[in-house]
């Protein structure tokens, strides 16, 4: 019997097989911008046959990469277009070789156009994936100089922050240890700051941002909620260039030259918060601190093969309940490397390969009370390939993964855990892109992963359609269905959901894995010149989910209990924007039970099995940003909605004594505090809005240029709850508000 | 023209923002305290039939984890012998623990009947009523016990007919130069007792290691010894088959009708050993 492992090897290998055609020729090759030597995406390549003048056209995909096969051996006119570049036209005779290449260099057009977001947002998106730019993250409002790719993201439909710090991102019913984090293919663990506003990635140093909120493809594996795939700008090969920015949260500074012109770049971002000095002169002190470094050297060669390393850290530290209550602290190390390159002679399109290690550790403590502490080293190496057959584009790849977990949970109240393990995961991934007529492209994928001695292997099959009915631009309906496991977990005591600390392990049973099923279906559709609409509706089914056992004592508990979960909903989006103005409405709305079975919920409830919305279930969500930019003047609103989110109601109090030691000693002792709690998450949080503001100006000095900028956060000072301790009986409120001014400058 | 046209969009961006304030301007209080219908008093404690007082902790079902700023109570706790209704009003008396913490504890100097049942309720005309119905144990025999000092052992004899839950010597001991360093060890001798639901028992132990033991230091001062036996009536609750958060559950562990916590009828006998000696600092 042939085992699933060696289909899988027996097929890649077929696969990869040269594909004989005698006759036809190939032409592909990378298109990039030649600042930066960024891929440019969406670029439209038109191939014109000169004996009879047919034309044929394709687009760039991701890595720039455009590809035509089966093509007669002839004289071509080779035209590229890009909006805000200059278009490039050759000439080409593909008489002699089978396989040929060109790799072209775009340059910024001189000419003024008027662009607007949506024209240069990519249309070609898979289901459940939200392309984000630079340009994008500017147009949230951040108390910063710069916008942010935190800020941005928690102004999307179907993604819910749990506060304004803490850095903890839901997305779609998933957890924050249940996203996949990648910069530039190497794996980030926590890149949001404690302040919730901020990340490693402002719009400096962002090229673009992937976000599969589920049904992700097969090159992504081990993750179950979702996958952000962050792609950094590469330093400028031919300007030197940098800016600074001072705000009453952050200063920051950026700075990109080329090392070899034309070749060579290097780019550098600091970032260091303020809030903590800053903050007595605002109502509420804010004991939150962070900074991260960034550094990337980029190398581009004339062959179309280019080669990055970057490295990056972060530091946060700081309280979520600022009046009492534990420190949080977490730090990032990555250093990592990258190379992409076309291929000339050979039927292997395009290839990467991306290498690196991670380490992150996290801890919470206390002034009286021993903390807990965790930490992951991963080392990375997966190479990525693409190919054509026929018609038929076929990516796959193979990684390999180590990882040494490491956490010490003092629980604090009881006996103490830790553990540290060695963890490794190999593997491979296929996905065929098959067009089926002009407007309809199945795409299934296989992903299988070993696991050295400690799990099963797992085989993880996944499958997206898209259809364009009338063939139309973004117009499409798509749908996209995947089977997700993840080994490795992040346990976090999300029952009041005002943590930051998560335990990485592997899941402590190992007959259990974390297992999601994603359905997705969505439709997008453009409506006129100005507006474009989006629907998305999802189901995604969980199991094996590590959650804290209830107890109702006013303790931190380490012991973990298992859910089964199920979350459905829909994200809509409306998208507006004429000349200047831009306006965007985004809805989310998300159901989730979670069902879990402990020993004690026979006696506290009647029922060994409980269901109950977990506490990051946001029923609703409303998102509406505004704005426009005219002249060297912006102006940006965002305002946020969402509904309560559950909690635990408590009773009331008292304390007891337990009669295990003889008759209690009610003259002497207190007794044992003790919370008489309702069912788990009855009761909801109250809604939270926010509506954030700013406006900037841009002013031309003589050397430099200066953009000033004025803003407020939660503008009119609305009381929104963080959480609530129900040991303490604290309310943790989120910022009143607070103005700002941020002023940056530099050569940009 | 620029000017105008940032007018228009300020105008608009303005609508924008009015609208979302008129849409929020809803009220946003926020109550975490879920109506509590199912406990109105926390009791705990226990009906010494031996002593001649008893006493009991009532607290209302609080607001507040630790509570503090005590107002006077009127809470009316009521001890009544079932069989003639015969009651009586407990006396209410605050203790503070640590600082702001407080409780309110009720006693009266009663003596009970063995083998007959009491009812302890606790009632406040706003809150409702709590109440526990107790069953008082047999007559506990006072055991016999031969103590050496040198040996810190000896022997013990005697019967009881309920349930046993404590038999156990009891020391205070000065473990150091200071006052400071003064402890109480507790040395059970239950595991001597094979069948504890009742009979005659005879024993003997040597009370040197576990003392040795629990003083952490070969040169303690042993100031006081006291021998505790105490029996239970069918109130007292079997834990042994409830996990850690089971136990700590308030209804998994209580005898209060529309309340929680538990009080129980137990038969304490209590032996001096020798008194408790003066604290010697040797600084």
């Amino acid at each position: 019997m042939i085992s699933k492992k060696t289909f899988l090897v027996s097929s890649l290998l077929f696969l990869t097989l040269p594909v004989i055609q005698a006759q036809d020729v190939t032409l592909r090759g990378v298109i990039s911008d030649r600042q930066s030597a960024s891929p440019l995406e969406a670029a439209n390549i038109i191939l014109q046959r000169i004996p009879d003048g047919k034309i044929e056209g394709t687009t760039t995909d991701i890595n720039g990469l455009f590809e035509f096969n089966r093509l007669q051996r002839a004289e071509y006119i080779f035209l590229v277009r890009y909006i805000g570049y200059k278009t490039y036209s050759d000439t080409l005779d593909l008489r002699e070789s089978r396989y040929n290449s060109i790799n072209v260099v775009m340059i910024i057009s001189e000419e003024k156009e008027e662009v607007t977001v949506t024209e240069r947002r990519l249309e070609d998106l898979d289901p459940g994936q939200t392309r984000i730019q630079g340009i994008d993250l500017r147009r949230v409002p951040t108390p910063g100089g710069s916008g942010d790719l935190a800020s941005f993201l928690q102004s999307q439909p179907g993604v819910v922050a749990a506060g304004d710090r803490g850095g903890q991102l839901f997305i779609r019913g998933g957890t924050p240890s249940e996203n996949l984090v990648l910069v530039d293919g190497a794996t980030v663990y926590q890149p949001f700051h404690i302040i919730g506003f901020f990340s490693l990635f402002p719009e400096d140093v962002v090229s673009k941002v992937d976000l599969y909120a589920g049904g992700f493809g097969a090159r992504y594996s081990g993750r179950t909620s979702s996958v952000m795939d962050v792609r950094l700008k590469n330093g400028n090969l031919y300007n030197r260039n940098w800016s600074a920015s001072l705000s009453p949260f952050i200063s920051e500074l950026f700075f990109e030259t080329p090392i070899k012109e034309g070749e060579s770049s290097l780019m550098v971002s600091a970032r260091g918060s303020l809030i903590e000095s800053t903050s007595k002169l605002y109502p509420e002190r804010q004991p939150l601190r962070f900074n991260s470094q960034l550094i990337k050297y980029s190398n581009s060669s004339n062959q179309g093969v280019n080669c990055s390393i970057h490295a990056l850290r972060t530091y946060d530290r700081g309280k979520l309940n600022y009046k009492s209550g534990d420190f949080f602290s977490w730090t990032n190390v990555v250093t990592a490397g990258r190379c992409s390159g076309v291929s000339e002679d050979s039927n292997i399109s395009f290839a990467d390969v991306n290498f690196g290690v991670s380490y992150f550790s996290n801890e919470i403590g206390s002034l009286n009370l021993r903390g807990s502490s965790s930490s992951v080293i991963k080392s990375h190496i997966d190479l990525n390939m693409v190919q054509s057959i026929g018609e038929w584009r076929l990516d796959y790849g193979i990684f390999t993964n180590l990882e040494n977990v490491n956490h010490d949970i003092s629980g604090r109240f009881v006996s103490m855990q830790s553990d540290r393990q060695l963890f490794m995961s190999s593997g491979g991934y296929a996905e065929l892109d098959i067009p089926v007529g002009e407007n309809f492209s199945i795409e299934p994928g296989i992903s299988l992963t070993t696991y050295l001695r400690k799990f099963k292997s797992s085989f993880e099959p996944r499958l997206r359609l898209s259809w364009q009915p009338r063939g139309k631009i973004g117009e499409e309906l798509h749908v996209a269905t995947g089977i997700y496991y993840q080994p490795l977990i992040g346990v976090s005591d999300f029952r009041d959901i005002g943590t930051a600390f998560t335990a990485w392990m592997p899941m402590p049973d190992t007959n259990r894995k974390l297992t999601s099923k994603h359905a997705i279906a969505g439709w997008r559709q453009p409506l006129g010149r100005f507006l474009k609409f989006s629907a998305e509706g999802y189901y995604k089914e969980m199991s094996n989910i590590p959650v804290s056992v209830w107890s109702s004592v006013a303790q931190f508990s380490t012991d973990l209990a298992y859910a089964n979960g199920e979350v459905f909903g829909a994200d809509v989006r409306l998208e507006f924007n004429h000349r200047q103005f831009y306006a965007i409405l985004g809805y989310g709305y998300s159901w989730m039970e979670y069902e879990t079975a402990q020993d004690h919920f026979g006696i506290w409830f009647g029922e060994p099995v409980q269901s109950y919305h977990p506490p990051h279930d946001r029923r609703h969500q409303l998102n509406i940003q505004a704005g426009f930019e005219v002249g060297n003047f912006t102006a940006n609103i965002n305002w946020m909605y969402g509904s309560g989110f559950p909690f635990t109601q408590p009773l009331g109090f008292d304390s007891y004594f337990s009669f295990l030691e003889g008759p209690p000693n009610i003259k002497g002792e207190f007794g044992n505090p003790r919370v008489l709690l309702d069912k788990p998450f009855e009761g909801r949080l109250p809604d939270f809005h926010r509506m954030d503001v700013s406006v900037a100006q841009e002013f031309t000095l003589p050397l430099i240029t200066m953009i000033v900028q004025a803003g407020a956060v939660n503008a009119y000072d609305w009381e929104n709850l963080f959480y609530y301790d129900v040991y303490t009986q604290r309310q943790i409120n989120q910022l009143s508000f607070m103005p700002y001014i941020s002023i940056k400058f530099g050569s940009f | 023209m620029v000017l105008l046209t940032i007018k228009k969009h300020i105008i608009l961006l303005g609508f924008v923002c009015i609208s979302m304030f008129i849409i929020s301007s809803c009220d946003s209080h926020f109550d975490p305290l879920k109506e509590n219908e199912r406990y109105a008093f926390s009791m705990y404690g226990t009906l010494d039939l031996h002593a001649d007082t008893q006493w009991v902790r009532v607290m209302p079902i609080g607001e507040k984890l630790i509570p503090d700023d005590p107002e006077p109570t009127d809470v009316q706790v009521t001890l009544t012998r079932v069989s003639n209704g015969e009651s009586i009003v407990m006396n209410d008396s605050l203790f503070r623990f640590g600082g702001d913490g407080y409780v309110w504890n009720y006693w009266v100097s009663s003596s009970l009947h063995p083998n007959e049942q009491y009812t302890v309720t606790a009632e406040e005309p706003e809150r409702g009523q709590s109440g526990s119905v107790v069953t008082m144990p047999s007559v506990l025999p006072v055991p016999e016990v031969e103590y050496s000092i040198d040996t810190e052992g000896g022997t013990v004899s005697g019967s009881f007919t309920d349930s046993l839950i404590v038999l156990e010597t009891r020391y205070w001991v000065q473990f150091g130069p200071s006052c400071a360093q003064q402890k109480q060890i507790i040395v059970s001798h239950l595991e001597q007792i094979n069948d504890r639901s009742g009979g005659d028992f005879h024993f003997s132990f040597d009370n040197r290691i576990p003392l040795r033991t629990g003083a952490g230091v070969a040169g303690y001062m042993v100031k006081e010894r006291m021998f505790f036996m105490i029996t239970a009536s069918k109130d007292w609750p079997y834990l042994a088959n409830l996990n850690d958060e089971e136990v700590t559950l308030p209804d998994a562990v209580s005898n209060v009708e529309n309340g929680t916590g538990l009080i129980t009828g137990i038969a304490q006998r209590i032996i001096e050993i020798t008194p408790r000696q003066p604290c010697i600092d040797v600084r």
